[in-house]
């Protein structure tokens, strides 16, 4: 399941009760454990024989009708038992788990919104309880207190209490924070009111997930010291109980150990089950989609768009870098659909020329960029389309042999340079494992290549550096680190994923001078996607402007820039405040956002912002076509006289 | 590094001393007092009163902890009530069992689990993810003592390849030591390793989405290299903190395993110090706990040093 997959513009309840009832496994695990609480309350009723009697003619019998599981040493009946257990084992960890609660989540909330001295004299505290194993702490206080399963059931609950501190305490600082907090402090409500009435019913769901997978660990416990005597007493079957009787009887009666092993086994495996899923239907995070191992589809697509093979004799080898033709990356969303998030993308770059990839965020530039790279992230594939590096086709190539011609023949320098950089290891690492790998150096010679890629990208005491981890750079240092990784084996084409973006601007600059040098030493081509104008026009010979997975305009810089032939582009060139000459400061925006891939419409994506469009335009897709000298443009209306 | 080593090792020395405050205070809160508890119910307050003095329990009690402490600096915690010996003697000859199993299960657990937990992380959502997670769901459900006596029933009593009950010391027989510490030891491990890989495997597929490892797949470099150097060690970092945990619970479980195999580990004389109240033995049983959890502790914090640069250079 992806996000996609989870209906929209539904409330958040109903979207973790949504998710809930996705997990079967939870549904299940939560069915059982209501079974054994009916169980636990009607046993008495339901149980075939009383716990105690026994008949000492038939002891130690397997399973039969009269006895479902068997007997016991004293020919008590064995299901009966289990049954008696179940209402022991089940009040027994509730009561632990309430104890648990109602001690902890208080002194968790207190400490969190009220914070300061209060706040570290109790994590102390907790923290040294909660050092040590929850069982050593509740043997401490049954020794001092007795030995009596209330008891022994109270103490296992204040062990357990920390955890609930811990976790309470923790999503308290966060929700402190939370703008309704705000209100209802500036409101003058008491510090009691407002943790109990605003901030406790927030964090409830993540707090009952979480009792549900304490439950577990305190049946394990209560079943522990049952077996080891500790806790209810003879008279009493709890299952731990049960289990160490059998012991007695391994030799002769193995069967004896399994029925009650496996009911302890079972509970506690629902209420982990449980959890777990009450976990994953509250996280924001996604599940992990189930990876599909999908490559291409049929040659028939394939055809369509021009397959390798004839791509080839068409293209210019000794001058095209990098071509690609009508690539489309895929997803599989919800129903077992698939979104197409790269849909029909065609880019030609030349050796030593350098091509402008501009469009919003969610427009697709970047996962064409990974595409180009064979690196679509799972559960994500290319369906369609071609990507030739000098003229050799990539999309069929087996990850073993892409992988040699990543990083060395091509490269690509991301936005981020701290989160592209690994944090555990050294530059020299980052650096030298590329080169080894590429160039067959040994450490020493990789070591120098490192070096003198360190003076190319003129990071200062580059002999320092390289000992040095990420986290020990400047922005601006880190990303000459990345540049000199991507330029380590001078690679013939060279993709720049917004690679100054997060950088100031003087930074900037330097960093472009860097790629122009680089450029003009090894003569390698550079896809750079940007949405800045500015370094468009500054450092690209073309421009091909994206749009909702689509390339909607390409041409010569100058060019598009002095008569851009599609609206979207024209939108965009209109947010420019430097071409805005009527001296007012304000920045135009278009309307609207990139709508996700899903919400693309059949005909021209950019239709429901557009301020030129038709009813045609949304009939059909609407072809890239030719409008004039090395000039594309996918627009219904791109031959309208007068328009442009 | 080596100040980060001892820093940490420093910060140990105050964790220590509140524990040793909550181990002594154990015996204060005695209902009825210590005396009562040595003399029985039925003891005249004469006696109980003459008693109270000898054992110094008229003293205020920061005096009584000091020489408590004191003696116990010196390695002398008393005699047990119910052993009639000290009880550091007790736990010095006991001690060998239960850490061997302790540390015989945590390998056994961390070795099996970060294998699997790497197996299935590499592939999320395969039949080989499911199948490891599913033995993953029940392991942990799994109670250890439980565990154990089926291995026991199976491997010692019906194919007789190990033995069912008892301990050999190591330096006596190292064979016949390796032969009655494993099973316990598989029985402290499989669950172990159920831990392990559920949070191996998450915190696995979580490193390899992020944009490091697609950036160290975008320089080319061998899969195997991603994974291994580029991968693990970052993955590593939040198990080490399950595993720091687990050893500690490890060390606990191991008092119902060793009952399981007769073992004259820590469990038994554990045990009998809750039943009779014998407070030196339970002293000594949870300080020697609280002993093992700040080492283990301070074994974590030197491995994040170690897996993280960032805490090691702070």
């Amino acid at each position: 399941m992806t996000d996609a997959a989870k209906p929209r513009g539904v409330s958040g309840q109903a979207r973790v009760w949504w998710r809930l009832r996705q997990q079967r496994l939870a549904l299940i695990a939560a069915g059982y454990i209501l079974l054994l609480y009916v169980v636990a309350i009607i046993g008495p009723w339901i149980a075939p024989y009383g716990p105690m009697t026994g008949d000492l003619r038939s002891t130690l019998q397997g399973p039969s009708i009269a006895h479902w599981l068997g007997t016991d040493h004293l020919g008590r009946d064995i299901l009966s038992q289990i049954i008696y257990g179940t209402r022991l084992s089940m009040w027994a960890a509730l009561e632990a788990v309430l104890i648990a609660i109602i001690l902890g989540v208080p002194i968790g909330l207190l400490a969190g919104y009220v914070g300061g001295k209060l706040d570290r004299a109790v994590m102390w505290a907790v923290d040294l309880i909660f050092a040590l194993p929850p069982i050593m702490v509740a043997l401490g206080i049954i020794a001092v207190l007795g030995t009596t399963l209330d008891t022994v059931m109270a103490a296992v609950g204040f062990a357990f209490s920390t955890r609930f501190v811990r976790l309470t305490r923790g999503m308290t600082l966060t929700e402190r924070e939370e703008l309704y907090v705000d209100g209802a402090r500036v409101g003058g409500l008491d510090v009691w009111t407002i943790v109990s009435h605003h901030i406790l019913p927030n964090i409830a769901p993540a707090l009952i997930a979480q009792a549900a997978l304490q439950f577990g660990g305190v049946l394990l416990i209560e079943a522990t010291l049952s077996f080891l005597g500790i806790g209810a007493s003879l008279e009493q079957p709890s299952w731990g109980r049960l289990l160490s009787q059998s012991r007695d009887y391994m030799d002769a009666y193995p069967f004896l150990a399994i029925p009650s092993g496996a009911a302890i086994m079972l509970a506690v495996l629902a209420f982990n089950l449980l959890g777990d899923g009450l976990h994953t239907a509250l996280g924001r995070d996604t599940i992990v989609a189930k990876r599909k191992t999908k490559r291409r589809k049929g040659d028939t697509e394939t055809q369509r768009h021009g397959d390798g093979s004839n791509a080839r004799s068409l293209i210019k080898t000794n001058m095209t870098a990098l071509a690609i033709q009508g690539l489309q990356v895929r997803f599989p969303g919800a129903q077992n659909r698939e979104i197409e998030i790269v849909c029909d993308v065609s880019l030609d770059l030349k050796s030593g020329e350098t091509l402008g990839l501009v469009g919003e965020s969610g427009s697709g530039k970047s996962m064409t960029a990974l595409a180009t790279l064979g690196l679509v992230p799972a559960p994500g594939w290319i369906s369609n389309g071609s990507v030739q590096l000098g003229g050799r086709e990539l999309t069929t190539l087996p990850d073993s042999e892409l992988r040699r011609l990543r990083g060395k023949e091509m490269s690509i320098v991301f936005q981020d340079s701290f989160t592209s950089l690994n944090p555990s290891l050294t530059i020299e690492t980052q650096l030298t494992d590329p080169l080894r790998a590429h160039l067959g150096l040994n450490s020493r010679q990789a070591r120098e290549r490192a070096l003198e890629l360190l003076a190319l990208v003129q990071l200062p005491d580059p002999q320092r550096r390289l000992n040095e981890y990420p986290h020990q750079l400047s922005g601006g240092m880190a990303q000459r680190v990345g540049l000199a990784r991507a330029l380590a084996c001078q690679p013939s084409v060279l993709i720049a994923d917004e690679p100054t973006s997060a950088l100031d601007v003087t930074v900037q600059g330097q960093i472009l001078d860097l790629l122009k040098d680089a450029q003009r030493k090894f003569g390698m081509a550079i896809l750079f996607i940007t949405h800045d104008w500015g370094i468009v026009a500054e450092l690209c010979d073309r421009v091909a402007v994206m749009y909702a997975g689509e390339i909607v305009e390409t041409g010569k810089v100058d060019g598009v820039f002095a008569h851009p032939r599609h609206p979207y582009t024209r939108a965009l060139l209109a947010t420019l405040p430097g071409l805005d000459r009527t001296g007012t400061r304000s920045v135009p925006v278009i309307p609207g956002v990139v709508p996700p891939p899903q919400d693309w419409h059949k005909g021209c994506h950019f239709y429901p912002r557009c301020a030129l469009a038709i009813p045609a335009c949304n009939r059909n897709p609407v072809p890239l076509t030719s409008v004039g000298d090395d000039r594309q443009t996918r627009c219904v209306r791109a031959g309208e006289e007068g328009l442009w | 590094m080596l100040k980060y080593g001892l820093t940490r090792l420093a910060a140990t020395v105050p964790l220590l001393l509140a524990m040793s405050v909550l181990v002594f205070l154990v015996a204060t809160i005695m209902p009825g007092g210590i005396a009562v508890v040595l003399l029985g119910d039925n003891a005249s307050p004469e006696t109980v009163t003459v008693l109270e003095a000898q054992l110094g329990l008229n003293d205020p009690l920061p005096v009584q902890y000091a020489r408590w402490l004191g003696n116990a600096l010196q390695g002398n915690l008393g005699d047990s009530w119910t052993l009639k010996e000290p009880v550091v003697g007790v736990i010095v000859r006991r001690m060998p069992v239960t850490l061997s199993l302790a540390v015989g299960g945590m390998l056994i657990g961390i070795i099996l689990g970060l294998m699997l937990g790497i197996i299935a992380g590499l592939r999320p959502g395969s039949g080989v993810d499911r199948l490891i997670t599913l033995i993953a769901s029940i392991g942990v459900a799994m109670p250890a003592f439980w565990l154990a006596m089926l291995l026991a029933v199976y491997f010692a009593v019906q194919l007789r390849w190990f033995p069912a009950i008892g301990y050999t010391p190591l330096g006596e027989d190292p064979v016949k030591w390796l032969r009655s510490i494993t099973l316990p030891c598989i029985a402290l491990g499989l669950p172990t390793a159920a831990l392990i890989v559920r949070q191996m495997r998450s915190s696995f597929i979580t490193v390899l989405q992020s944009r490091y490892i697609l950036a160290a797949h975008a320089t080319g470099i061998p899969l195997w290299q991603v994974v291994s150097r580029y991968a693990l060690r970052n993955a590593l970092v939040p198990v080490v903190t399950v595993i720091g945990f687990r050893l500690a619970v490890v060390f606990s479980l191991s008092l119902a395993v060793e009952q399981v195999f007769n073992l004259p580990g820590i469990a038994s004389i554990t045990i009998r110090s809750v039943m009779m109240r014998d407070i030196p033995l339970l002293q000594g049983t949870v300080l020697l706990t609280a002993l093992f959890v700040v080492v283990t502790n301070l074994l974590i914090d030197l491995s994040y040093g170690w897996l993280n640069p960032r805490v090691r250079l702070a």
